[in-house]
């Protein structure tokens, strides 16, 4: 077996996980303009649940997928409700409430769960790839399968429906969109209900793939910030390539100088890009 | 024009606005009747982009109200008043930035309150392209079209939502006088289909070319009003805003 393949694998798998924990977080921050600090902090609650699902009552993955995604639904709706009070400057009023909703949050899961590491480590089968002399659990193969399903149908709504022209066109000036005779609000709504499905399906993938602790949620945000940014706000296929580069930067360093520069890898590439292209790498300069 | 309730299309009543303690409109009251063309101006700072602001629903007036086809909508969002028929553009114009120019103008002619099919709204869309003239820049990104023709994209789109009532803040910016002459044309053409209007810019060629009649502001009030030809000789519009060189080269017959 070639030395990088597992490499290339697993950075494919892991930025396919970041995709998705990234997808919620750039549609709020897009359509809604809210600039959500306490999206790691969701993620952990929608991980935490399935890691109850799972452990105390057994229920079985796909049901805790669909369970995640449909309760977290009802904690951004009256989030959305809860920002669209919020005076003006929104985006910066926004990022002040939702870092106490991420205190709140952690020390909530520091009363219930204590600051134990927890893991979801369902029994996946090994699948063997005979003519890359290659074996991968199924889990990763299931991200990987995941994030492209899920970005594609995201895509498809952005680019092929009624309502996705309109949030296209909210993301990219809300002033103009509201001159169109677009029902901004709505949008928000239906742009934190979406949210709010994508956070609930990234929370079990979190719970399997990263230890649940109550300050975990810090790295997810930082994951989701720096996907997006690369990507440019609703570019939806780039979120899936930024995800990418991500993971398999982070699963190359880790391969080439050990696991515990791992982390440091997201901040360089957030410092990297803000330096570089703080308009995202799909879009051209202004100007 | 002997107004009658049927023909009033905006009302504006004792409106006024303040930022902290500046007063920025000090009760500003006026009518427009259906089919009129009303010119605003006034220096920087006069209150004409505060004015529009309450007008179109990005601003709620501190006092007083504005009436728009017999309701009061000062309390409307921007977009209520964009689906009951009012459309405005802004000095730097508000458009979709990655989309061409026809997917921009599709979106006034799609998303409107009668919500057409898509084909339907595709060919309106083309049409009122065609009306600012720039269709033969249908697929081009809007990025890349200069600032004047960016403004005729939001002029487009702003068509295409069917207006009763239009609102173009400085939309000659920029313009050639050829442009400029086309766009008075178009804009006299619009008016004749029934549109109304209400206009301002720095350039008092065009709403001499344009207006019925004129309204000047200055510190949030209005000092004069009346047709355009009027308001260049008024003495207190050419001392807050027009200047004595404009004035004598208008009586020598030249602007």
């Amino acid at each position: 077996m070639w030395v990088g393949t597992p490499v290339i694998f697993t950075g494919l798998s892991l930025g396919s996980f970041y995709a998705l924990i990234a997808l919620g977080f750039s549609l709020i921050l897009g359509i809604a303009r809210a600039f959500n600090l306490a999206h790691g902090e969701m993620i952990l609650l929608s991980g935490y649940l399935a890691f109850v699902l799972w452990h105390y009552f057994q229920v079985p993955f796909v049901f805790i997928l669909l369970i995640c995604s449909l309760v977290l639904v009802w904690v951004t709706i009256p989030l959305n409700y809860l920002l669209r009070r919020l005076p003006e400057p929104y985006g910066l009023n926004t990022l002040i409430v939702t870092l106490g909703l991420a205190l709140l949050l952690q020390n909530l899961f520091l009363a219930w769960f204590s600051a134990d590491y927890r893991l979801m480590t369902p029994a996946w089968p090994m699948v063997n790839v005979p003519w890359l002399n290659f074996s991968f659990p199924l889990h990763q193969g299931v991200l990987i399968v995941l994030a492209l399903l899920v970005t594609g149908a995201v895509h498809l709504l952005l680019q092929g429906t009624f309502l996705g022209k309109a949030l296209r066109a909210t993301i990219q000036d809300r002033e103009a969109a509201q001159m169109a005779g677009i029902n901004v609000q709505r949008l928000s709504l239906a742009a934190f209900g979406l949210g709010g499905l994508l956070i609930g399906l990234a929370g079990p993938l979190f719970a399997q793939n990263m230890y649940l602790y109550p300050a975990a949620g810090v790295e997810a945000t930082m994951i989701a910030i720096v996907v997006t940014i690369f990507a440019g706000l609703g570019r939806i296929r780039n979120i899936l390539l930024g995800g990418w580069l991500l993971g398999l930067t982070q699963s190359a360093t880790i391969f080439a100088l050990g696991s515990r520069w791992r982390e440091l890898v997201s901040a360089v590439l957030l410092l990297l890009l803000l330096y570089f292209r703080p308009q995202g790498f799909s879009l051209k300069k202004e100007g | 024009m002997a107004a009658s309730a049927a023909q009033v299309c905006l009302e504006l009543r004792q409106n006024k606005k303040f930022f902290g303690d500046r007063t920025i409109l000090r009760g500003i009251s006026f009518c427009l009747e259906v089919g009129e063309i009303l010119g605003l101006i006034g220096p920087n700072g006069a209150g004409k982009t505060t004015l529009f602001n309450i007008i179109s629903g990005w601003q709620k007036p501190a006092a007083g109200s504005v009436i728009f086809l017999g309701q009061e909508t000062n309390t409307w969002p921007p977009e209520r008043l964009s689906r009951a028929g009012l459309a405005r553009t802004f000095q730097s114009p508000q458009i979709f930035p990655e989309m061409c120019a026809l997917e921009n103008v599709l979106m006034g002619a799609w998303l409107r309150q009668e919500h057409p099919p898509l084909p339907e709204a595709q060919e309106e869309a083309a049409y009122c392209l065609s009306l600012v003239g720039l269709m033969d820049k249908g697929q081009t990104p809007v990025r890349e079209l200069p600032l004047p023709q960016q403004r005729l994209v939001e002029l487009a789109r702003a068509l295409a939502t069917r207006p009763r009532l239009l609102l173009l803040d400085e939309i000659a910016a920029g313009f050639s006088q050829a442009a400029l002459n086309r766009l008075a044309a178009g804009l006299l053409k619009l008016r004749d289909q029934g549109l109304t209007l209400l206009l301002t810019d720095h350039l008092f060629t065009l709403l001499e070319a344009v207006t019925d009649r004129v309204l000047a502001l200055d510190h949030g009030e209005i000092i004069a009003q009346g047709p355009p030809a009027d308001l260049i000789r008024h003495p207190e519009v050419i001392s807050a805003y027009l200047g004595t060189r404009y004035c004598s080269n208008a009586n020598n017959g030249g602007a």
